[in-house]
């Protein structure tokens, strides 16, 4: 999972996190705040497109743009998780049909304990995260080191 | 750290053109993409305008792009894509260009890019474009009609509130006995239009088709603006419309064909292009398609209804000895299901390849293809009602809704919530009444499988 969540924080773009910092300091509306993001900067993949609905729902909370940039990247990223998780669920449901019920818990114990925040703070403070790498899940070996 | 996406390169070309380098995907009008004269002159008494030229070129265009170039199954599902495109007015074009690639982005999840350059040659699309329909038309609801449940519940829904007021349905299929063939007989005098193109996607097309509601809908606002129609219903319900958004599936872009945030950026486009903002309205946002269809069966406005096709799959190519319609496995018909239990309507087992509320077992014959799709539409009915507790607290989701909707978002928040609520509460009376030993149960939590 965290594998996971690295690879999603290394889909924002560097400048798609600027803009995002940028349009919080200036935005104070109640609604979706479209204008105030850069118009050339349009979302490029799943966690850029949270990212940006996650920071209009923030855009009122009046929070310091770094906290409300923190608090909206990890909502994000949260949600694409969510969304490994459940292919993680299907695949496992196509591939074990008898052990996916257990390896879906294991998995979902996992997630509760991902320290996403942790990551998210890294990453926003400057550490590198690789983008868009297959994820190295080996399940069959997974399965024969935990029966 | 992000890598530079490769951009796909697409030129469309007109007859006289010259086939481009081999770094760029030649898209030839007329023959890769063929527009169809003859459904335009059967149903038109209106010349269309060189704009209007414009707009079905472009949008074949994109459908052309993304049918041909693959996506990735891992790493990054989202491509770049680059288009060059002869239109009458290359200004104009340039002016709402980014509006139109953010209409595409939300769409797609794809990175888009157009380069317009002057048409040369003679406009094969100027020819009388839509139905001849006399001055009574005016003010007609524009029904986008997929032959599913949902456009058949908005057709019925405007029966049932306007009577007999005009309606003029846009459908994907060719030729009107297609059309007939999912169309209720007391609505048959309705005028239809159909999409009139065709796009060569090769033959391993990409299957995800995104952009294919942005087809469909681009073709209703111009019939609205053709018809001076007073509305364009679209007919999805609720969780068919929000509920992919809020609960995406591993690295792909979430289905946004029908979330008013893409419908509302087609209409901002459209409008930058026209001048006339398209007025789109969803008359089922609000409630699950087992509650439409249910309200709609309790006023006597549903005849017919079993006519209506869910399936996503050819099962008669899959397994060609079944005399059935409808594989029953995959999400459409799953979904299909749960609303017609929902909504007290019943449906005999042999429309159906395998009939889950009757089977216990997969069918001896089915493939590894049937057991995959079954188990992704199971989980997606499940993962939706599993989302239910938290769907109002999705703060991101809840402001873009009420962004788009231009609402509070106090007011959206508890919409979102019941909606979500009723579709597990559709679920679980669906997997309550599967046989006790039924595969769709072992793919559930414990809880949910025992009941």
């Amino acid at each position: 999972l965290e594998q996971a969540a690295r690879r999603e924080l290394g889909d924002l773009r560097p400048a798609f996190l600027a803009d995002a910092r940028r349009a919080l300091a200036s935005t104070q509306t109640a609604l979706f705040p479209g204008e105030a993001f850069s118009a050339g900067l349009l979302p490029t993949n799943p966690i850029e497109a949270a990212l940006r609905r996650e920071c209009a729902a923030l855009a009122d909370a009046r929070l310091p743009p770094e906290n409300a940039l923190e608090r909206a990247t990890e909502r994000a990223l949260d949600q694409r998780v969510g969304a490994v998780v459940r292919e993680v669920r299907a695949q496992l449901s196509v591939d074990h049909p008898r052990d996916c019920a257990e390896l879906v818990l294991r998995f979902l114990d996992a997630r509760r304990g991902a320290e996403l925040g942790e990551l998210v703070r890294g990453h926003l403070a400057g550490e590198i995260f690789e983008g868009f790498q297959k994820l190295a899940l080996d399940l069959d070996s997974d399965l024969r080191s935990h029966p | 750290m992000n890598a530079t996406l490769v951009e796909h390169s697409v030129k469309v070309l007109e007859r006289a053109d010259r086939l481009p380098s081999t770094s760029h995907i030649a898209c030839r009008l007329g023959t890769d993409l063929r527009f169809n004269k003859g459904a335009l002159e059967r149903c038109s008494n209106t010349e269309l305008d060189e704009l209007d030229v414009d707009l079905l070129t472009v949008v074949a265009s994109v459908a052309f792009a993304d049918r041909r170039i693959p996506r990735r199954s891992s790493g990054c599902w989202s491509r770049s894509i680059a288009i060059s495109v002869p239109v009458h007015h290359p200004k104009v074009w340039e002016g709402v260009s980014s509006s139109l690639a953010s209409v595409l982005a939300d769409v797609s999840g794809d990175r888009w890019r157009f380069a317009y350059r002057r048409r040369k040659g003679n406009d094969e699309l100027r020819q009388r474009f839509l139905p001849k329909l006399g001055s009574e038309h005016r003010g007609a609801t524009v029904i986008p009609y997929s032959g599913g449940l949902d456009s058949f519940a908005a057709l019925a829904r405007h029966r049932s509130e306007h009577g007999d007021g005009p309606v003029l349905l846009v459908h994907a299929q060719h030729g009107s006995r297609a059309l007939h063939a999912v169309l209720p007989e007391r609505h048959r005098s309705a005028p239809a239009l159909a999409v009139p193109f065709t796009v060569a996607g090769g033959p391993h097309a990409e299957p995800s088709y995104r952009t294919r509601t942005l087809v469909f809908f681009a073709l209703a606002a111009l019939a609205w603006r053709r018809t001076s129609a007073s509305r364009i219903w679209i007919g999805e319900s609720g969780l068919g419309c929000i509920g992919p958004s809020f609960v995406p599936f591993g690295i792909e872009h979430p289905v946004r064909g029908s979330h008013p945030s893409f419908v509302g950026k087609l209409q901002d486009f459209l409008a930058l292009l026209w001048g006339a903002r398209p007025p789109f309205e969803f008359p089922h946002l609000w409630l699950t398609k087992g509650e439409a269809v249910r309200e709609l069966g309790v006023s006597g406005s549903i005849v017919d209804w079993d006519r209506t096709h869910s399936c996503s799959r050819n099962i008669r190519r899959q397994h060609p000895a079944t005399a059935a319609t409808h594989c029953g496995l995959c999400a459409g018909c799953l979904f299909r299901r749960q609303t017609l239990l929902a909504a007290g309507l019943r449906e005999a087992s042999s429309v159906y390849y395998t009939d889950v509320l009757r089977d216990a077992e997969l069918p001896s014959d089915a493939k590894g293809a049937d057991r995959e799709v079954a188990t992704y539409a199971v989980i997606d009915l499940d993962e939706l009602a599993g989302a239910a507790p938290t769907a109002a607290e999705q703060g991101g989701h809840i402001a873009e809704l009420a962004g788009t909707l231009g609402r509070l978002r106090a007011e959206i928040a508890p919409r979102v919530a019941r909606l979500f609520a009723t579709h597990a509460t559709e679920w679980r009376a669906l997997v309550d009444a599967l046989p006790a030993r039924s595969w769709m149960r072992q793919l559930l939590p414990a809880r949910e499988r025992n009941g």
